[in-house]
């Protein structure tokens, strides 16, 4: 067997003798090489690549590229069960929330006056703390997207509104209401954060543009409904 | 699913005993804390594997993502047939070639001139070789090969696919697949030399001065 034939089917002869090449090739490519150093020399780098091949280090991904999943997977979430799909059925999201029968026990209720408490709290410390209004814009300072100034004062105006209805909210409506609002804030404040690292990133430009569109549409629900 | 279901299922801390099986049907169920588990399990995994065969660190990341949101989206339907590695790297690689269909990427059609004529200057120069594959050294040559190549060796030779199922994925024949690795193989042998004369020879230029 000539060399050029040997080196050709090493391959098959290392990836598996008995399926790719048969016992009386394999017996003339070994014959070969016990013979032919410069061919042997061959099957053994090849043979060390194989193996190395299996053996080769994991590189590690951007840690920010968990927070971008997680983004766009409660973005994509939020999207199909947010409020405005409720809202678009006859009876919103009002009638959403009165088609489910609450019944709480008692811890459960001794809860929800802590939270309710809480929230009283809370408002009034907002009234006369530092940030007078209760907008929470997850820290926003300076524009990343260049009609965010004009985003924050929409929703400001929204919220305001909603703000200004809330204390005839009884406990469990303005839990809910917090807890969307909060879940929104989060994602806006993790996505803002990546943005601001990089402000080329149009995938955390989109997600910023949704979190923000997901709370009007929450807050444009809420008064539609005239809670 | 909803958004509330995906936090009220969530559990402030998950056992690191949950087998893969589990965690998927927790995440199926909307546990998002149970799929970030899967995700610290097999992310680096994944990343790697699109690296490989994408060679770019910045397509790598793109996909790798896309993978996983991906695989929220469908992990409902895994039924745990198969174990969960083989099916998250099958998705993985599925993802990956479709991705080179998009961006019009000739896999079976993609070699590289001159490839078998090397075998005679080999011949003539082998006697002095390295015994050793430098695996970070193996790692940087094998984003140096052709796609075409590059896909076969990574999916045959570091996933560990057979000729059979790499080339059914790829819609080659099985001769194509393993022609195409050979010649990977041979390419990377030859560029593992290279690298290895270059050191060589800045040791003996360093040793002279």
């Amino acid at each position: 067997m000539e060399c050029h034939a040997v080196i050709n089917s090493l391959s098959d002869y290392l990836d598996g003798q008995n399926v790719w090449i048969s016992d009386d090739e394999a017996k003339q490519i070994e014959t070969h090489l016990t013979n032919c150093p410069t061919c042997q020399n061959f099957k053994l780098e090849l043979n060390e690549i194989k193996i190395a091949a299996r053996e080769l280090p994991l590189h590690t991904p951007p840690r920010a590229m968990w927070t971008r999943i997680a983004n766009q997977i409660e973005a994509e979430i939020a999207a199909e069960n947010g409020p405005l799909r409720h809202a678009q059925n006859a009876s919103g999201w009002w009638g959403w929330l009165r088609s489910r029968r609450f019944t709480f026990s008692l811890p459960q209720l001794a809860g929800g006056a802590a939270v309710a408490v809480a929230l009283i709290v809370a408002a009034i410390s907002g009234i006369f703390g530092p940030h007078s209004g209760t907008l929470n814009l997850s820290g926003v300072q300076t524009a990343l997207l260049p009609e965010e100034d004009e985003i924050k004062a929409d929703l400001e105006r929204r919220l305001n509104a909603v703000n200004a209805r809330k204390a005839q909210w009884d406990a469990q409506r303005r839990a809910e209401f917090e807890q969307h609002m909060t879940r929104i804030d989060e994602s806006l404040k993790r996505c803002r954060y990546m943005l601001g690292d990089n402000p080329k990133d149009a995938i955390q430009q989109q997600m910023v543009r949704a979190l923000y569109t997901e709370k009007r549409q929450l807050l444009e629900d809420v008064e539609r409904l005239r809670w | 699913m909803t958004t509330d279901g995906m936090n009220n299922a969530a559990p402030t801390s998950l056992p690191a005993s949950l087998s893969d099986y589990e965690l998927t049907q927790a995440s199926g169920r909307g546990d998002m804390k149970a799929f970030e588990t899967i995700y610290e399990r097999h992310h680096r995994r994944v990343y790697s594997l699109c690296l490989r065969m994408v060679a770019n660190a910045t397509e790598a990341e793109d996909l790798a993502q896309e993978v996983f949101i991906q695989l929220f989206r469908k992990i409902g339907s895994f039924r745990g047939e198969s174990a969960f590695t083989t099916w998250l790297h099958r998705l993985t690689v599925n993802h990956v070639l479709m991705h080179f269909r998009k961006r019009g990427v000739r896999l079976e059609k993609t070699t590289e001139e001159g490839e078998i004529g090397e075998i005679q200057d080999y011949l003539q120069s082998a006697a002095d070789r390295p015994r050793f594959v430098d695996r970070i050294a193996l790692d940087k040559a094998i984003s140096e090969l052709p796609p075409g190549y590059r896909t076969v060796f990574v999916l045959h030779d570091v996933e560990g696919f057979e000729h059979e199922e790499v080339a059914d994925m790829l819609g080659v024949s099985v001769g194509t697949s393993k022609s195409q690795l050979h010649k990977a193989r041979m390419r990377l042998r030859e560029l593992l030399n290279k690298k290895t004369d270059k050191k060589t020879e800045t040791k003996k230029t360093e040793s002279k001065k």
